[in-house]
């Protein structure tokens, strides 16, 4: 080869050699071993189907469902900037509104963050939008829900040949008897009738007249508003034939989910929210304890027939995938963290052997147990182990899954990791049921169902295995492949805490932690079954929460 | 700081994942040192195109056998796609395989990396690498190509593998529409299979028997004796040394300052701030006020610089570069890192730190290839003894037909990673992974079943087959069209610690504008602008590449500046001189039309979306500049063949419509650009790509086009749409936008009809349909225009019917717009026909309201500013905001 020598021989320049910029981008990473969307995205679309753990309080059904009439009947610009702008205007007016509430309800409003302390001025207040995101709390809370439960058409829905450009609500009776109810209760008051429409400043006794009817408070005061919420959630249309029912004028149906289906997920989200209340019913630290509400789960009161015996089956088996969760969270939490500190140590990455040698010997936290222990003698000694930290410490054998769950949490360590997983396998081992059986076999995309891994662990228990063998099981099958390929998959956010690089297992220190449970909507419950007037607050002085006649009806009629 | 002698600029950066691996390739070749087969596997490969695809890795042979040797039993389903979708080879020439180059072809062009950087995650992205790039088409890419196809030819050559043999057989065809051999121009590459890249260095540098003025030195890696460095300063005889150095460099310093000192050169230490690890390989000879880099794979080691790699050096690749003293600072200069002066103290506590190659097995297993009865056929570089057995990680199996040195298993080998070992199992080979021949040949040769992958969802499986369900699936594939789309669920997804926060809606809105921005699509974007190479066009040939070996010849296509001269051509038939009744593998179809219409408009509605500039803040405008490309592309093709295209002409006029109006708007502000601030819009307009605008004109000419039935209809529904677009400097047509107009619509047009009638479209007035239209549009029950009063100033008067209360009516303040825009005038007037009120609106006047004819006049409570009407109706405002409240006026 010959390089041209003479740079003035005509020769095209060479190009110079130019430096990598980096196209990888270190992230935490949210759910490094894909078990969070076991439960968001597969078990609680099944449980709890249209309620999201964010739209927590019914009455911004109501007033979303008003706004999308609004919008439509005064024929406003069918352009999603145009009615994004318009939500979060009205979302800034309401939030305001409930910020004033005369009854100082307390109730945080969407745009709470933005609005500060603005509400607690005399006023008149400027106008705002309630959050930057594109359609507001609408767009992050409440559309979704809407949308599931058949009320809103969402934009690009067909209407005859062609997608509608906006979200249009339904011209249903329950749809337009939700955005109804919610308008008559602000229709009279200044705001609406011109406050609403215009965009001067807000003076302080048209919020306050408005605040008097709309706030978030207020729907326990409106019956037939409350109704319409009521069967907004767990209604269904008149015409079977379609979930959404028709547009305006046109008449033509609307590409929406399948009759049937929706017909199911009413049946579920009613079953679901009654089991719910019966938990409620049987201990009201329910509705303001998540581990109250979990343990509950877990050892619900008797059951009203079969069909409660059907959705009980299935939350406890969230519960449960949950303490799995946890559990496996502990192990994969250690690992990580001694697998840098080794790493360190020894300036070079870990070999498939020394991986499995380092996960087989997390057994420490325990005198007496030893990585040698067989598994099976560890599983003969839980009735008796305690574990914990000083006064935390529990008796695993009689603890409640939910302390269980804590302990393991604090401890943070693969052992009670360990401890906490074979101590729930035996209390599963019982469990049985169609819906046990349906959401314990729930799977996600990264990580098999609960019932897989209990089947697994039972042929690995077959061999009489060593605790540190069944550690590097756990660690082998459910860790280090499952958090490369959700990595991989990641890529170009670089979210590794560990990856086979040249045979050899690299650790990367990137906030090495654990990682938090999914929400299992148990404020959203609370919130929203208290709304709409399942149950209130007891006689002092404890104002425990206590079913309604609304409630102990609605429990009547989803389990008979 | 050292001082700089002249500016160099900052360094130049490259990002050679995206740039080598895209979904365009049809070839990617490799050379490498190391391999990191899982980032390989599971995110370079993936971001490869659909088979045919010639992907072909070269390492050397004692890395990939000491990583091989590494894998698990339980790790082994990590090399499924090895052998298979690709193909691994360790390479076993002498010393080290240590180049680092990548070839990646698509049906445009080849571009060819070389540098410093192994196949790895550091050697790609996040080390301090530096890599060299050569295009085809350029008198140096295409000599540098040339070089690098002579070079691999003879690597493959010694290696002497069939399977590899053959793939490079292939890559010379796919290569060879590419290079353009000129002889004149001199390879820009180095290697040491003839001679050490040392003495080359030399020659080219005709410094032969003279003086450098300095010599710079920059690798991570020197041999122990520093004698490489000792040959350098022999050859070259600099007044000056600068080494680059970090804590890190593995040297023994003390010999390497007792050879600079032996030398009698000035000795100048330049420490890199911060001091990291930096990987990149360069020398630099400076020479007056310009020099040469040599640039490469080469470390400061005898075995890279001095030796040829048949005399036990390395097999190495080098780029050498002329440069200004300046751009060899910059290229010295990796980004975020400066420059800090160091003593000799600094070189002198280096050390040399030994990386011994890995100690192989005795017997070297070449090649494993399974046979059609799941058998495998092995291949070693000594003779194979029959009590030998073959080990697949599961079972070990005899061989038999032993033929020197081959041989085959007697059964069926399960595993996909073997070697050699005896009867006690001990070790005798290195391992590889086993040859899926028909794998293999399928990935040079298939097409892919995953064609269908990211198509739209309202499409099904076979409507993807047309050159129009094509281009949907490649405008899904790389353009992020409706973010709706895209499942975002957060607020679903939320934990309990995240929840428990109330009010937090930052959060929330930051994690979805996080998802969005990460969007890999995102990428396509960047390459649409204004000032890119091809003027922005290089998406557009990669979308012609999807559909179907259409990239445009050279004397009609994009080596114009029009990206409507390849459309102007034979149809896709005629140009693949194919029978047109045999080749069209498509069925249009009704169904497929409303499909593809369907997901047209909902993109098109979809493009407001403020959400959309998350992934990218042009993003709407890329976008729009595809979409007008692609209906221009589509009426090319029904112009030729009705059939090819399921859209009717009266569809794709619809849909450019409702394109362009989501873009430019229509007057009321609603379009894309309306909602920008003037700075913005001017940037935006200004980076537009030079090709659009003489296919906006072309498309627009065709809604309007004043031969063709329903003008009328056509022109006032258009003709706002139009405006705007004229307003915003959008449409600009050339020669070949006539020449486009004449072929797809079969008449002659010349430039300058194109422009009469397009603004002869916008004059165009006809009240009755105007009302109608509008009275529609509005759901108003009548609109009725009439001749303004004499003598006043107002210039157009409309009669309303419908509207109860015009100052709390948002649909007031979009048809008093709508007015001025048809009628091109400000004082309009507008009574209502079943009421009594009446309004005159002027701009810099109060608005005049009447409520009914014996009631008082109310005027505003300002003069009409500027565009504060166009501001109420894109927001579906209301007139009542210019007035005081007072006024009273209610719901």
């Amino acid at each position: 080869m010959a390089i041209p020598v003479d740079p003035d021989s005509g020769v095209e320049n060479i190009p110079l050699p130019a430096w990598v910029l980096p196209s990888l981008e270190v992230k935490e990473g949210r759910d490094p071993l894909g078990l969070q969307t076991t439960t968001t995205d597969r078990l609680m679309p099944r449980l709890l189907p249209g309620i999201l753990e964010l739209s927590r309080r019914a009455r911004y059904f109501s007033f979303h469902a008003f706004l999308l009439a609004e919008y439509k009947d005064r024929r406003m610009p069918p352009e999603n900037k145009a009615l994004s702008s318009f939500i979060k205007r009205r979302e800034w007016e309401f939030g305001l509104a409930v910020q004033r509430c005369p009854r100082h309800c307390g109730s945080s409003p969407v745009g709470a963050r933005k609005l500060g302390s603005r509400a607690l001025g005399p006023g008149p207040f400027e106008r705002g939008e309630s959050v930057e995101n594109p359609f507001g709390g609408y767009g992050l809370y409440y559309r979704s829900p809407l949308v599931d439960l058949g009320i809103v058409a969402r934009s690009g829905t067909l209407l005859g040949e062609k997608p509608i450009p906006i979200d249009v609500i339904y011209d249903t009776d329950r749809a337009k008897r939700l955005a109804a109810s919610f308008k008559a209760a602000v229709e009279h008051t200044v705001y609406y009738r011109r406050a609403m429409w215009t965009s001067d400043e807000l003076p302080a006794d048209v919020i306050d007249e408005y605040a008097e009817v709309a706030c978030l408070c207020r729907l326990r005061e409106r019956p037939d508003e409350r109704t319409a919420v009521h069967d907004a959630l767990f209604g269904q249309d008149e015409t079977p034939t379609q979930t959404g029912g028709v547009l305006p004028d046109l008449g033509i149906a609307l590409e929406v989910g399948h009759p049937a289906l929706a017909a199911a997920e009413v049946v579920q989200r009613r079953r679901s929210v009654a089991h719910y209340l019966t938990l409620v019913q049987n201990e009201p630290q329910v509705v303001v304890s998540q581990p109250a509400f979990r343990e509950a789960l877990w050892s619900p009161p008797k059951s009203l027939g079969h069909n409660q015996d059907v959705v009980a089956g299935q939350w406890a088996a969230l519960v449960a995938k949950d303490v799995w969760q946890e559990a496996l969270c502990s192990m994969w939490s250690e690992f990580c963290r001694v697998g840098l500190s080794r790493t360190r140590e020894l300036g070079i990455s870990l070999t498939w052997e020394e991986a499995h040698q380092l996960a087989s010997g997390l057994v420490t936290g325990l005198a007496g147990t030893k990585t040698a222990t067989r598994t099976r003698a560890l599983i003969g000694d839980l009735d008796s182990l305690r574990i914990g930290d000083g006064a935390a410490e529990v008796n695993v054998g009689s603890a409640s899954l939910e302390q269980l769950r804590e302990v393991t949490v604090q401890l943070d360590t693969a052992f009670s990791g360990l401890v906490v997983f074979l101590e729930l396998s035996r209390r599963v081992d019982g469990r049985s049921g169609l819906g046990w059986e349906e959401a314990a076999h729930i799977e996600s995309g990264w990580q098999p169902s609960l019932a897989a891994v209990m089947a697994g662990l039972r042929t690995h228990l077959a061999n009489d295995p060593t605790t540190g063998e069944t550690l590097w099981w756990l660690t082998s099958r459910f860790i280090l492949p499952i958090h490369e390929r959700i990595a991989y998959s990641k890529l170009p956010e670089f979210t590794f805490r560990f990856r086979w690089e040249d045979g050899l297992l690299r650790f990367y220190d990137q906030g090495i932690g654990r990682f938090t449970l999914a929400g299992i909507r148990h404020e959203t419950l609370a919130l929203i079954t208290r709304d709409v007037g399942l149950w209130t607050d007891g006689p002092e002085p404890d104002r425990s929460a206590l079913l309604t006649p609304e409630g102990i009806a609605f429990i009547q009629a989803a389990f008979g | 700081m050292i001082e700089r002698e002249e500016p160099g600029g900052p360094a130049q950066t490259i990002q050679p994942t995206a740039e080598l691996f895209t979904t365009a390739a049809m070839a990617l070749w490799a050379t490498t040192y190391t391999l990191d087969l899982n980032l390989f596997n599971e995110f370079l490969l993936p971001r490869l195109g659909d088979p045919p695809l010639n992907v072909t890795v070269l390492a050397d042979h004692r890395r990939l056998a000491a990583s091989l040797d590494r894998v698990p039993a339980e790790h082994a389903e990590s090399l499924a796609f090895v052998n298979r979708r690709w193909l691994l080879r360790g390479i076993r020439l002498g010393g080290a395989f240590h180049p680092k180059s990548y070839l990646a072809v698509t049906a445009r062009r080849a571009t060819l990396l070389v540098g410093s950087g192994n196949l790895s995650v550091d050697g790609l992205d996040t080390g301090r690498e530096v890599f060299t790039t050569f295009r085809s088409e350029t008198p140096i890419g295409d000599s540098a190509i040339a070089a690098w196809r002579s070079w691999m030819r003879r690597l493959v050559g010694q290696v002497g593998d069939a399977v590899v043999a053959e793939r490079f057989q292939n890559l010379e065809k796919l290569l060879t529409p590419h290079i353009k051999l000129n002889q004149a121009a001199a390879s820009p590459l180095m290697h040491n299979l003839d001679l050490p890249i040392a003495d080359q260095l030399l020659d080219a540098t005709g410094l032969a028997g003279n003086q450098a003025d300095e010599l710079w030195l920059c690798a991570p890696f020197y041999d122990e004796d520093a004698a490489a460095s000792a040959a350098l300063l022999s050859y070259l005889k600099p007044r000056r040394v600068r080494l680059f150095l970090t804590s890190s460099t593995s040297v023994n310093g003390k010999r390497l300052a007792d050879v600079l000192n032996a030398s009698g050169t000035e000795i100048a230490i330049v420490r890199y701030d911060p001091d990291r690890f930096i990987h990149a390989k360069l020398v630099g000879v400076v020479r007056g006020r310009s020099g040469w880099v040599l640039s490469g794979s080469a470390n400061l080691s005898r075995a890279a610089l001095t030796l040829t790699a048949g005399a036990n050096g390395n097999i190495e690749l080098a780029v050498l570069s002329r440069a200004t003293v300046g751009e060899m600072h910059a290229a010295f200069l990796p980004p975020a890192f400066a420059f800090a002066n160091g003593g000799l103290d600094s070189l002198m506590s280096l050390a040399f730190r030994a990386d011994p190659e890995p100690e192989l097995p005795r017997n070297h297993l070449q090649a494993a290839i399974a046979l059609s009865d799941s058998r495998v056929e092995i291949t070693t570089a000594q003779p194979i003894r029959g009590d030998w057995l073959l080990d697949d990680m599961s079972n070990q199996h005899h061989l038999t037909d032993i033929n020197g040195n081959r041989a085959v298993s007697a059964g069926p080998v399960g595993g996909r990673l073997v070697r050699l070992v005896d009867s006690d199992g001990q070790i005798l080979s290195n391992r590889v992974v086993v040859d899926d021949p028909s794998a293999l040949a399928a990935a040079l040769s298939s097409t892919s079943t995953q064609s269908d992958a990211g198509r739209p969802p309202e499409l099904g499986v076979g409507d993807t087959e047309s050159p129009l369900g094509q281009a949907l699936v490649w405008l899904n594939r790389n353009l992020v069209m409706d973010v709706s789309e895209r499942a975002t669920s957060a607020a679903a997804g939320a934990s309990d610690r995240e929840a428990g926060g109330d009010g937090d809606d930052d959060l929330w809105d930051r994690l979805e504008r996080e998802q969005l921005a990460h969007d890999p699509r995102r990428e396509t974007y960047g390459r649409i602008w204004r000032g890119r190479d091809l003027g922005g066009a290089e998406p557009i040939i990669e979308l012609l590449e999807q559909l179907g070996s259409r990239a445009p010849s050279s004397d009609g296509g994009l080596t114009t500046t029009s990206v409507l001269a390849p459309l102007i051509q034979p149809p896709l038939v005629e140009r693949s001189g194919a029978d047109p009744k045999v080749s069209r593998r498509w069925k249009p179809s009704t169904r497929i039309r409303v499909r593809a219409r369907n997901v047209l408009q909902r993109w098109a509605a979809a493009q407001t979306d403020p959400r959309l500039v998350w992934v990218d803040p042009l993003a709407p405008a890329g976008n729009f500049a595809m979409i007008a490309w692609v209906l221009a592309f589509l009426r090319a093709e029904r112009a030729q063949n009705q059939a090819s295209v399921e859209l009717t002409d009266d569809d794709l006029d619809d849909l450019w419509q409702s394109w362009l109006g989501s873009f430019a708007g229509s007057g009321e502000a609603e379009g894309w650009l309306d909602q920008l601030d003037a700075a913005a819009r001017d940037l935006i307009l200004e980076r537009l790509p030079e090709w659009l605008g003489e296919i906006v004109a072309a498309l627009c000419w065709l809604v309007v086009q004043p031969t063709r039935s329903g003008y009328r209809k056509r022109v006032v529904a258009f003709q706002t749409v139009l405006s705007s677009a004229l307003n915003k400097n959008l449409i600009k047509p050339t020669e070949w936008t006539a020449r486009y107009i004449s072929q797809v619509a079969a008449l002659p047009v010349l430039l300058a009809e194109v422009d009469q009638a397009l603004l002869a479209a916008i004059d165009f007035i006809d009240d009755d349909l105007w009302c109608d239209r509008t009275a529609d549009e509005f759901e108003l029950a009548e609109l009725k225009l009439e001749a303004p009063p004499g003598g006043a100033d107002i210039q157009a008067r409309l009669g309303v019917r419908g509207i109860g209360d015009p100052l709390l009516e948002p649909r007031l303040p979009r048809l008093i717009v709508a007015l001025r825009r048809y009628r091109r005038c400000d004082a309009v007037a507008l009574h209502s026909l079943d009421g009594g009120w009446r309004l005159a609106v002027a701009t810099n006047e109060q608005i005049m309201y009447l409520q009914d004819l014996g009631g008082r006049a109310i005027e505003s409570s300002a003069q009409l500013g500027e565009g504060v009407l166009e501001g109420l109706a894109a927001e579906g405002g209301v007139l009542a905001n210019l007035f005081v409240a007072e006024t009273g006026a209610v719901a």
